[in-house]
């Protein structure tokens, strides 16, 4: 698989104001996103995603380091030709109306100003804003998730081969946000490659086919969801189960409910559970394996903490990382190596 | 230069729907409109007075809209955050910042040209049935004037606003102007010096702030007796002063730009 995004050892500092003193914004950041993948980029407020993105963009200059977007350095205009952006909570002309916002940012590609407004036409109905009680209105008087749907018309005026979404789905409500991530869903299904950045960790989980977690800068995980997700241990029901066998799960924490006992085994363990269940004329009534949540591996790394009511991160403090120096007790930093 | 000029459309709407700019319109509009009170003087001095009036009030309210304007159009677009989804397309730093002087040199030409016409209209119902009467059309020459200078005031708080918060720009501009129509007196300043580093930096402030004194042109235009020697090569200059200046200014603001982080 091609590289959409090549990033090598990318710094960002600031300089500390009245200090003579530096923050790294992004320390030493390497990873690649490769052609077609959607990419999770994890982290709390001010752990230097948006940064990573606005270098990517060529917004802002990054200190040292390389980052390349389809092939070229970035910022390079022709690729920008083939790529998009969704700012978080993304603001626009509030006199205008989202037809006349996209038809303006079509002409920014170079479209006459006819074939811009077919467009817009198009993309403005594609995100539910063509009905006639929107149509007319200007953004200012447009809610958050109208002019995130705003946003989203103007991120694929072009078809682009890769996008850019910083919290595409941040302050939205439950419908809103289920449509956008419908969006997503849809763009992962026609291959498009996509640079995510949420604190949305359900929508990471359902749409990423990868993800990765930065923490002040730093990389601290990367891999598939499955290597993130995938659990050690499998939950294994069985009814009638004999006696020993029954005895034994017991004793390892399995819970009898009737005739149904669950046990949770290790991975390694479930072939000789269900040959020990089969001789003992035990019915396996499912084998599942026990997935992790993203949030879980996100608070152990991160060390934040989650809103309850939201389910995303609201803040994270300035706690260390469980022990972010060694390799050992961090399990995922294995993963990212 | 087409994308340049899709940010430039763009910026002369949103200019025009600023109620800020649209209220020193009506003032303008309104104050060439009041000239017509005074009554009480005799014919010629009259209309002398409503020219000079016309002129000076062009010449403050296009002050006023080309520095409020213009300390704010780069500015704003960063602390409101649209010009990361115009640069993250395929715009160039340079076409949106050309895209957005050019936007408010339209919105200038717009406001100056309005208050112009009506200036020339309120002369020519004044000077209906006056003896001797001259065609106002001639004012235009005064209006180019003031519109050349507004260029190069444009030009500069364009260039100071690629790396100057708005307010210090704004205090900025205003000193320049005035510095600079007091051109002629701070190089009159510098060769009277007897203090050699005064002296110096009289004559750096001479050469280098731009000469908004030169766009003076009432006295022509109001007193007949005042002659211009070679009034065509005069005005072709000082267009050419300001379009010169203003480029460079422009290049300057481009290279700033350029390297900034949005």
């Amino acid at each position: 698989m091609a590289a959409a995004i090549e990033i090598t050892n990318l710094t960002k500092q600031y300089p500390v104001p009245m200090k003579r003193e530096v923050v790294n914004a992004v320390d030493n950041l390497t990873l690649t996103v490769g052609e077609g993948e959607i990419f999770g980029f994890l982290g709390a407020n001010g752990a230097g995603k948006t940064t990573t993105i606005k270098i990517l963009l060529g917004l802002i200059y990054a200190t040292s380091g390389d980052a390349n977007v389809l092939g070229a350095p970035a910022g390079d205009i022709a690729v920008k030709h083939k790529i998009s952006y969704l700012p978080e909570s993304p603001y626009f002309y509030e006199h205008m109306t989202a037809r006349e916002i996209v038809t303006f940012y079509a002409q920014l590609f170079g479209m006459h100003r006819e074939d811009a407004k077919k467009k817009a036409d198009s993309l403005v109905d594609f995100v539910g804003l063509g009905g006639k009680s929107d149509v007319n209105k200007p953004v200012s008087e447009f809610s958050k998730g109208m002019r995130q749907r705003v946003g989203i018309a103007q991120s694929l005026i072009n078809d682009p081969t890769l996008l850019f979404y910083d919290e595409p789905t941040s302050g939205l409500d439950a419908i809103a946000r289920r449509d956008i991530r419908d969006l997503m869903l849809e763009l992962k299904r026609q291959g498009k490659t996509m640079f995510l950045s949420s604190h949305q960790l359900e929508d990471v989980e359902l749409v990423c086919h990868r993800a990765s977690i930065i923490h002040k800068g730093k990389l601290q995980v990367l891999g598939t969801m499955d290597e993130l997700l995938g659990g050690e241990r499998v939950e294994v029901k069985l009814e009638n189960t004999p006696a020993d066998l029954a005895a034994k799960l017991t004793a390892d924490g399995a819970i009898r409910t009737g005739d149904v006992l669950t046990a949770s085994v290790l991975r390694e363990e479930v072939g000789s559970v269900i040959d020990a269940a089969r001789v003992g004329k035990a019915s396996v009534v499912s084998v599942v394996p026990m997935k992790r949540r993203l949030e879980d591996i996100f608070v152990e790394i991160v060390g934040g903490r989650l809103d309850k009511v939201s389910g995303s991160l609201i803040s994270t403090g300035d706690r260390p990382l469980i022990n972010n120096e060694t390799s050992s007790a961090n399990p995922y930093k294995e993963i990212a190596k | 230069m087409n994308t340049a000029m899709v940010i430039a459309r763009n910026t002369i709407s949103e200019a025009l729907r600023k109620k800020i700019l649209n209220a020193f319109l009506m003032v303008g509009v309104v104050l060439i409109a009041l000239t017509f009170i005074f009554q009480q003087f005799a014919p010629r001095q009259e209309l002398t007075l409503v020219k000079g009036m016309g002129l000076g009030i062009i010449s403050l309210a296009g002050l006023f809209i080309t520095v409020i304007l213009c300390i704010n159009l780069v500015p704003t677009e960063v602390e409101r955050r649209t010009i990361y989804t115009i640069l993250a397309k395929p715009v160039r730093r340079y076409e949106f910042l050309l895209g957005k002087f050019f936007g408010a040199l339209g919105t200038l030409g717009i406001n100056i040209g309005l208050m112009g016409l009506a200036f020339v209209v309120a002369v020519a119902v004044k000077q209906i049935g006056a003896e001797n009467a001259v065609s106002p059309l001639i004012l235009f020459k005064g209006i180019l004037m003031i519109a050349m200078q507004m260029l190069l005031l444009a030009a500069l708080a364009m260039f100071f606003s690629t790396f100057l918060t708005p307010l210090v720009n704004f205090f900025l501009t205003m000193v320049l102007f005035v510095i600079g129509n007091l051109s002629s007196y701070t190089l009159d300043l510098a060769k009277n010096s007897q203090v050699a580093i005064v002296k110096y930096v009289l004559l750096g402030v001479h050469y280098v702030v731009p000469n908004f004194g030169n766009f003076q042109y009432t006295n022509p235009l109001l007193q007949p007796d005042v002659v211009v020697k070679n009034e065509m090569l005069f005005l072709t200059q000082n267009c050419a002063y300001a379009v010169a200046y203003a480029t460079a200014l422009m290049v300057l603001a481009i290279l700033v730009f350029d390297r900034r982080e949005v």
